[in-house]
């Protein structure tokens, strides 16, 4: 069992009459990249700004390290808690160089200009803005101050990272490149991170867990694979992948965890699930368009439907179908870069065997 | 942003801050409201009830006189304030939207008004267009027009007031043009509509609020002015409020009561106007913001455009260029009296005799010093004052904020002369020797000026992302020390911009300091009214010089000091 690194117990945090973050809890083991994702307005970063003590909970309780930071009756400020952070502005000071903005939180806690110099230097080069120093910080791109904004939350050695939407504000291809580049990072350091973001594909690639946060609340949380595969809401399904979401009833239940359901367009599979499936039961049958594939009309193979195109959209590393299943619009994603099929064109439709999920109807 | 919440000392700062404000502002107002409803002038903050009457209100409105004192207060400030709006309004399209030759420039120089104080700005009018000897009548006649000018006049005074007030309509005006989207303009041009149609069907509906809540903020300043009327109503025999106040004050006995029933009613209308205008600006037209900082073409002004850039430079002649000449003048003259163009030209009356007399005499000297003293301690205590005030308004959410918020805006609408005889009232005959010193005056300015300081410093604290004070504070910096490292450096232009404005204000600032100044702590704008009383023309110009000198050099310095070594020319990326 990993050590708990932080521990939130019961957050509830209110805006006036609006509760925006509602019995929370979560712990993050020592090490751990925890992604907290959500839509917009959840109340996401009002969670991390309650663990950084920019906000003081309304009730429970926060740990870093085994020491209550926040409880009822007792505030440790942001500057005690030993936490490093990367806001969404960058909030790199513009009257300052690089190098000062990093050593800032070595020169607070007074150490000593030389030490200072060196450690900045290191960080520096370790986010790869080895020679930049000197510059004004005004002077860099918007990457490069992500990167500085990276170096002046580790120079100081934190308990914790903590990250909010740090990837936002940057160009497609940047932020890929600077994601990949922050989990390297987060590997070789192995400093315990919380980061908010509202991409799921952001999250999917950082994470270790996902916290998965709707309306204030935690929704689920588990490995993105796990989240994938086995979301337990429809608002997860939908939240985590552009799955194809049918209304359907449950026929029969064939072994644990399994059942037979039939869609509102009259289409039957087996389906998993985690829930009390009995027969009648209305659900939601959640198939992702990557499990699926599209053959040649009157394929022999099992796990086979017949299907007519009804349109198609080139993604450039694949082609996303709208097929009619059973009358009812159904997305398949085809890798690949061949010529679509025209709509009309009669196909046999595969889905991967033992992927197709049910969660309650909603 | 609760790093407010989390300071231990938060609202004891706030309950401080308030009752020190209360203490300065309110006390003193409220002190002459009740003065003008008792018999007796209040002493040592005991007030006598037994005379509750509204008999000073009766003898102001009965006074023989009432009715021209109010049509010359009100008539001359309206007159002024729309002279203002036209020339304010027209200034601003022409700089901000046209192809004028010089826009540049007429940019710089058209608010270069506002640093000549009101008072000198009178003096030289005097010189310039007094009937009998200014020297623009002497030109005149020598050139034979079947005119003079008189600047004694309701009109003299009206036109005194529109070209030194222009420069705030001109402020407000070309703000919102700049701001304007132009394709609503260009929409126009596409729709068929020709220049004049657009500017009055487009541009001018668009620009109102700005132009209307500039003109309301114009007729107040006007209203409550002093100095204008006190050098150019009399000689004519206008009278305007607050020179009857002055007087009132002035008679023996004092008619003190009298004066704080005149009072009162001018501060009920100020205060009117004032949340007028606050209603107006607070429209916001959120049509006229641009999504993006597309240059514009320029309205081109075809054959117009140099005879409208001889207008516009024409004004600058008319409130820059004239009164400095006639001030150098007749301050390098030997002798003040001349009557022929002759006279004027003659070579040997040049001399620097007035500045020697004025600067050798220990008197003119020590107002100086006190001057300086005076407006050094005002810039210290009130830059330190409305700072932490700006900062509890806009960077807490403490409370008790808004009511500290409330209370440093009231002074926009109390007259300097107000806040003089409030004081003068509450501190006269308080034992703690208040009255008397210059601190009294310190005090009073710091209360006066609190609104300017306070908007100042408040512009460049809300520029500051909050995220820029929390990651000082993740960095393990606690709340005096990321306010010393990051808060202050950042909002160094609003803080050095107060500092500007509260030396400024206080050192041209006439009216407030003439109830409270005794024979040790008198100041350099007082003396300079009290020899322009005693007909020491040349003295007075050449003391005028000096202070609009020292103004100009002290303006310049701070402008420098506000312009950013690390933002300088690159937007900050962080305040978005
Ligand atoms: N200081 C505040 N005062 C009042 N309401 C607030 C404040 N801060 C946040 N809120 C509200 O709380 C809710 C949650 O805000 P929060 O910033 O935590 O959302 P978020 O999940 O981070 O959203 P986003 O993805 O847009 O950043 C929002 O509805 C927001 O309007
Ligand atoms: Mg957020």
């Amino acid at each position: 069992m990993p050590t708990v690194k932080c521990a939130l117990q019961g957050l509830q945090k209110s805006y006036g009459p609006r509760e925006v973050v509602s019995d929370l809890s979560l712990s993050v083991a020592e090490g751990e990249f925890v992604v907290i994702l959500g839509p917009s307005g959840c109340g996401k970063t009002t969670t991390l700004r309650m663990i950084a003590g920019l906000e003081r909970p309304d009730r429970g309780t926060i740990a870093i390290d085994g020491a209550i930071v926040s409880a009822p009756g007792r505030f440790v400020r942001p500057e005690h808690r030993a936490i490093g952070m990367v806001f969404q502005s960058y909030a790199i000071w513009p009257h300052m160089t690089v190098s000062e903005n990093v050593a800032y939180p070595l020169r607070v806690r007074g150490i000593r200009l030389r030490e200072r110099r060196e450690r900045a230097e290191r960080v520096l080069d370790l986010v790869g803005l080895s020679n930049e120093g000197p510059r004004p910080a005004t002077a860099l791109s918007g990457g490069q101050m992500q990167r500085v904004a990276l170096a002046r939350a580790l120079v100081s050695d934190p308990a914790l990272l903590l990250f909010d939407e740090p990837l936002s504000n940057l160009d497609l291809k940047l932020r890929e490149r600077l994601r990949t580049e922050l989990k390297a990072l987060q590997r070789r350091t192995g400093l315990t991170s919380v980061y908010v973001t509202h991409d799921q594909a952001e999250a999917v690639e950082l994470a270790d867990r996902i916290v998965v946060m709707q309306a204030g609340r935690i929704v689920q949380i588990g490995r993105p694979q796990d989240l994938y595969r086995e979301p337990r809401t429809r608002f997860v399904a939908e939240f985590i992948a552009a799955a194809n979401i049918l209304p359907a009833i449950v026929l029969a239940a064939t072994a644990p965890g399994v059942a037979i359901v039939r869609t509102a367009a009259g289409f039957e599979t087996e389906a998993r699930h985690d829930i009390a499936a009995s027969p009648g039961v209305p659900v939601d049958l959640v198939i992702h368009p990557e499990d699926c594939t599209l053959l040649a009309p009157g394929a022999p193979a099992q796990h086979c439907h017949a299907v007519e195109v009804l349109g198609s959209r080139f993604q450039g590393t694949g082609t996303r179908y709208t097929v009619a299943l059973h009358g009812a619009p159904f997305d398949v994603l085809v890798l690949g870069t061949d010529e679509p099929l025209a709509p009309g064109t009669p196909a046999s439709l595969r889905i991967a065997p033992g992927r197709a999920r049910i969660v309650p109807a909603t | 942003m609760t790093l407010g919440r989390s300071l231990p000392l938060g609202a004891i700062a706030v309950s401080a801050l308030l009752l020190l404000l209360s203490v300065l502002i309110v006390l003193p107002v409220g002190v002459l409201l009740l003065g003008s409803v008792l018999s007796e002038a209040p002493r040592a903050l005991r007030f006598d009830w037994s005379g509750l009457t509204l008999a000073n209100y009766r003898d102001v409105l009965a006074a023989t006189g009432f009715a021209p004192l109010l049509a010359a207060t009100l008539g001359a400030a309206l007159a002024g304030t729309v002279g203002a709006a036209l020339i304010g309004a027209s200034l601003a399209w022409l700089a901000v939207r046209t192809d004028i030759p010089g826009r540049r420039v007429l940019d710089l120089v058209a608010v270069m008004p506002l640093f000549v104080p009101p008072l000198v700005g009178a003096f030289a009018w005097d010189i310039l267009a007094s009937p009998r000897s200014g020297i623009l009548n002497i030109v005149l006649r020598a050139i034979g027009a079947p005119f003079t000018l008189n600047i004694y006049t309701f009109g003299g005074i009206a036109f005194t007031y529109a070209i030194y007030y222009a420069p705030y309509i001109y402020l407000f005006v070309s703000a919102a043009l700049r701001n304007m989207d132009a394709t609503l303009e260009e929409a126009a041009f596409m729709s068929g509509a020709g220049r004049a149609k657009v500017l009055l069907h487009i541009t001018l509906p668009l620009v109102a609020p700005a132009l209307l809540s500039s003109s309301l903020l114009v007729f107040v300043l006007l209203i409550e002015l002093f100095a204008i009327p006190a050098v150019l109503g009399e000689p004519g025999n206008l009278h305007f409020m607050a020179v009857r106040i002055w007087d009132l004050i002035g008679f023996t006995p004092p008619r003190v009561n009298q004066a704080s029933a005149l009072g009162a009613m001018m501060l009920v209308m100020t205060v009117v106007l004032v949340m007028l205008q606050h209603k107006v600006a607070s429209r916001r037209n959120v049509v006229t913001v641009a999504g993006k900082g597309q240059r514009v073409r320029p309205v081109a002004l075809g054959g117009l455009r140099w005879p409208l850039a001889a207008l516009g430079f024409g004004y600058l002649l008319l409130v820059v260029v004239l009164p400095t000449v006639a001030l150098l003048f007749i301050a390098l003259r030997r002798n003040i009296f001349f009557s022929t163009i002759g006279a004027i030209l003659d070579p040997t009356q040049l001399s620097f005799a007035q500045f020697g007399i004025a600067f050798g005499d220990p008197v003119v000297v020590g107002t100086l010093w006190n001057s300086l003293a005076v407006s050094s301690v005002t810039m210290a205590g009130g830059t330190v004052l409305y700072f932490l005030v700006a900062y509890i308004v806009h960077r807490t959410r403490l409370p008790g904020r808004r009511a500290l918020d409330l209370v440093t805006v009231l002074p926009v609408a109390i007259p300097g002369i107000i806040i003089g005889l409030g004081y003068l009232w509450s501190w006269i005959s308080l034992p703690i020797g208040l009255y008397g010193t210059l601190w009294i005056i310190i005090l009073a300015y710091v209360s006066q000026f609190a609104p300017q300081a306070t908007r100042a410093i408040a512009g460049s604290l809300v520029q500051i992302h909050p995220e820029l004070e929390e990651s000082s504070r993740l960095c393990g910096a606690g709340f005096l020390t990321t306010l010393r490292l990051i808060v202050v450096p950042l909002a160094r232009p609003g803080i050095v911009s107060a500092m500007i404005l509260l030396f400024v204000l206080s050192f041209r600032e006439l009216a407030t300091a003439l109830f409270l100044y005794t024979s040790g702590t008198q100041l350099f704008s007082l003396a300079m009214f009290d020899f322009w009383q005693r007909g020491s023309t040349g003295l007075v110009a050449a003391m005028a010089l000096v202070q609009s000198l020292i103004l100009l050099v002290f303006v310049l310095l701070g402008q420098a000091l506000r312009r950013d070594r690390m933002t300088d020319g690159n937007p900050v990326p962080t305040a978005g």
